[in-house]
């Protein structure tokens, strides 16, 4: 019985990133004979295109690693988690965590986070666009009723938060600034992208507690209070102001009296 | 800016090239002469940013010829409908003078691959093609072209020849096609046939644009050549000659460099494209000299 094309087609994809594969039947070489060779050049434009989408959005680990490993990671996820839909800046988003559970790098637990924070960006980069008048728009309130104020948070504006230096990781490997002595400890940073240009900062736990408290929609003088709850010596001027200077407080939402 | 500031969307029969990140400030700052860019439909997805602020900059100035390398459309299962949606987003916002996309397959339940895979020709795949084309014509609401693979097997299920397959789809559907000459080129030395033969049953008519690109030379395990449609250097001298013979047949049309891989310095990429334009000038000067006679 004559195979469907479906048939032939499953086949063919059946065999295409996996390590133990056999060349489908059927496919041949121009003497009529089946050829790995031929086969094998749809293989590897699969799995290098592929490794090179997520080398594209993951530059820091990629450096981290080297290209070598990067790629053998890379090819790792691709037969564990291809694609499943042909946009590859939205291709990877459970490489962060394939990554930090990937038993031979156990050793560095810090690839995950900063797998994490390069997701955070590439998402900032391709997300929608707001114009930012937050800081403008605050000088018109009057003061007695800065309390009610409610923000709407940047819609590309988003956290990480880890027990590991990222930012100073990430800033290195990314960007090529300096190498300088990184302090343990963790880090908080704040990504956004107002304008062309994705920002990324490091920012106090006290300012990120304000942002995820904004971000849920509560009111300014109600985030103050649980931020004083939380942070003996919580200074929220200090906190808005750098809330403000990156963009993530878009816009101000008055409160509807 | 809005859509009134534009340039008009038709691309001229001139030499086009693709448009690369690394180039957009560029292409901005020296304005180029150059009849039109090609973007891939998938690299424009996001909600905004910095693609997006580009590539409106340069819509501008340029038509734009859309080239979607994702839809599948070779494959036997249905296409992918949000995915459509998307490449309609990209469509309806930029207005290209061309939109093509590929007789050839890339996802297959629940995997994309990211390569153009190929098919056997048969009827039943055949009827699933010219299916695919109509939904995706509908939904967009134009013509689009089909391009002809460049492949690196044959399938002994195949009963259509590639030329008539093409031939059958384009009556069937009304859709044009993307000649890529490159392509025919390496799958018939691939095959072991004559690409000028091949081209000489190509339906030319049909032709709305031409791609050109490099491809990087290897071999099967019986010794046999095998060209890898690389993209990734300039076009090859056979290349270039059989696209010369093909625009002295139908006359000049919109033509793409396909420098995908290896991307060199914008100067480099400019200058392929100028080669190319030099015989589309040639051919429209040939062309009116032979209508002034007549
Ligand atoms: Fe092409």
């Amino acid at each position: 019985m004559p195979r469907s094309a479906e048939q032939v087609l499953a086949s063919f994809s059946g065999n295409l990133t996996r390590s133990d594969f056999l060349v489908p039947t059927g496919l041949v070489g121009r003497d009529g004979e089946t050829s790995q060779r031929r086969f094998e050049v749809y293989r590897n434009n699969v799995l290098s295109s592929l490794s090179a989408a997520l080398a594209a959005n993951f530059p820091a680990i990629q450096r981290l690693l080297g290209e070598e490993y990067f790629k053998a990671l890379a090819v790792e996820f691709v037969r564990q988690s291809p694609p499943t839909q042909p946009v590859l800046s939205e291709y990877g988003a459970d490489f962060p965590e394939f990554v930090r559970s990937f038993p031979p790098l156990a050793d560095y637990p810090y690839l995950g986070d900063v797998a994490s924070l390069e997701w955070v960006w590439l998402k900032a980069y391709h997300g929608a666009e707001l114009a930012v008048t937050a800081a403008e728009q605050l000088k018109e309130v009057a003061g007695e009723r800065l309390n009610e104020v409610r923000f709407k948070v940047h819609p590309t504006a988003s956290s990480v938060i880890s027990q590991f230096p990222i930012y100073e990781i990430f800033k290195v490997n990314r960007d090529g600034a300096a190498a300088t002595p990184v302090a343990g400890g963790g880090q908080g940073v704040l990504v956004v992208r107002p304008g062309m240009h994705v920002v990324v900062e490091q920012v106090s736990p006290e300012t990120l507690f304000l942002f995820e408290q904004l971000k849920q929609g509560v009111s300014l003088g109600a985030a103050a209070e649980a931020g004083l709850s939380q942070f003996p010596g919580f200074d929220l001027g200090s906190c808005l102001s750098s809330l403000l200077q990156t963009g993530a407080l878009a816009q101000v939402l008055m409160a509807d009296t | 800016m809005s859509q009134s500031e534009r340039i008009s969307a038709t691309v001229p029969a001139g030499a086009g090239l693709g448009l690369k990140a690394d180039h957009y400030a560029q292409i901005l700052e020296t304005k180029p002469a150059l009849g039109f860019f090609e973007v891939h439909a998938e690299n424009y997805m996001g909600a905004g940013g910095p693609p997006h602020a580009y590539l409106e900059a340069i819509r501008a100035r340029y038509p734009i010829s859309l080239h979607g390398v994702g839809l599948s459309i070779g494959g036997m299962q249905p296409l992918n409908k949000d995915h459509l949606q998307r490449v309609k987003q990209v469509h309806d916002r930029y207005q290209p003078g061309l939109f093509s996309e590929h007789l050839a397959w890339s996802s297959h339940q629940p995997a994309y691959y990211n390569d153009l895979l190929p098919l056997p020709y048969t009827e039943e795949t055949f009827q699933r093609v010219a299916d695919h084309i109509d939904e995706v014509q509908q939904v967009l609401g134009r013509q689009m072209l089909l391009e002809n693979p460049s492949t690196y097997v044959l399938f002994e299920d195949s009963v259509i020849e590639e030329t008539d397959f093409l031939m059958r789809v384009v009556d069937k559907t009304g859709c044009g096609l993307l000649l890529d000459v490159n392509n025919v080129f390496v799958s018939a030395t691939n095959s072991g046939r004559s690409a000028s033969e091949y081209l000489a049953s190509f339906p030319v008519e049909h032709v709305g644009e031409i791609h050109l690109g490099g491809h990087a030379p290897d071999e099967d395990e019986q010794g046999h050549p095998l060209l890898i449609d690389a993209h990734d250097r300039e076009v090859a001298d056979p290349v270039w000659h059989l696209y010369r013979a093909v625009i002295d047949r139908v006359g000049a049309v919109p033509t793409l460099i396909e420098w995908d891989a290896e991307v060199p310095a914008w100067e480099v990429l400019y200058a392929e494209a100028q080669r190319a334009q030099a015989i589309l000038t040639q051919r429209q000067k040939q062309g009116a000299s032979y209508a002034q006679v007549s």
